[in-house]
């Protein structure tokens, strides 16, 4: 459960391994502390966040000339700036998909499938709820870049939804 | 007039950052006459409705490749075991 949370969020194996590892030997550490107010997933959880963000503050940062994405933007749009993928309407509800299992596997592998920033800011900001001046903190870019990162991982899995789940019939509302 | 590769964008910072009143106002135009960036706007906010509260470590099925393996699981237990006994007087 903790692994995953990480992998999710880190990719790499051996990170999440040691950030798993981590949190077992603080939540150890302080066990004599945990007085049982949250269920003991939330506390673990808790702790395993503390260290997942303190790594990614950690971590080097990419130079700000890296491709942040640009080249999958331009793929959506002609050069007038028109729709070229033209999103489709979607023939099911989210929220139903939500409850199954299948769903939650597609959702994921389309994180999966995403560059790996753009997929971490999308977790960061969506799944975990980080406000937009904290994230910009521990990416390390400006909130220009981040809601530019935010838009195309956006534009990324919003497809990726629609083509292994949503599949809607996007030729028949062709203009 | 704005391109929709721009409207977007601007939808899409909408929910990361207020907007200007007017920049709102315009957005919303543009919508009521394009119904991909209208559809856009919905979708992503659609995935951000499923996203809160979504737990990725409650999935059942799960594969191989998203749990931890054996020797990790071995390694954590011995630093576990590790850290405890050093903790005794």
């Amino acid at each position: 459960m903790l692994f995953r949370y990480a992998i999710a969020r880190v990719r790499k194996r051996e990170v999440a391994e040691d950030l798993v590892q981590e949190t077992m030997l603080a939540a150890l550490r302080s066990a004599p502390s945990f007085k049982g107010q949250s269920s003991e997933r939330t506390w673990l959880v808790g702790i395993l966040k503390h260290k997942l963000l303190d790594h990614l503050r950690r971590a080097p940062r990419e130079q700000a000339s890296e491709d942040l994405g640009e080249r999958l933007e331009e793929s959506f749009f002609d050069d007038r700036g028109r729709w070229k993928v033209h999103p489709a309407r979607w023939t099911v509800d989210p929220h139903e998909a939500l409850r199954q299992d299948d769903f939650r596997l597609v959702l994921e592998r389309c994180l999966e499938e995403a560059p790996e920033r753009l997929a971490r800011v999308f977790v960061l900001r969506e799944l975990d709820e980080l406000e937009s001046d904290e994230l910009c903190k521990i990416m390390g870019v400006s909130s220009t870049n981040l809601w530019v990162m935010l838009h195309r991982a956006r534009l990324k899995l919003r497809r990726c939804l629609e083509l292994s789940w949503f599949g809607a019939d996007v030729t028949a509302d062709e203009p | 007039m704005r391109s929709c590769k721009q409207v977007a964008a601007r939808l899409s910072a909408s929910l990361d950052e207020p907007l200007p009143l007017g920049e709102r106002m315009s957005l919303r135009l543009h919508m009521m006459m394009c119904r991909y960036c209208s559809r856009y706007f919905k979708q992503i906010r659609a995935l951000r409705e499923i996203s809160r509260g979504y737990e990725i470590s409650d999935t059942q099925a799960l594969d191989e490749q998203h749990r931890l393996s054996p020797e990790a699981r071995e390694r954590i237990r011995k630093a576990l075991l590790d850290a405890n006994g050093s903790d005794d007087p």
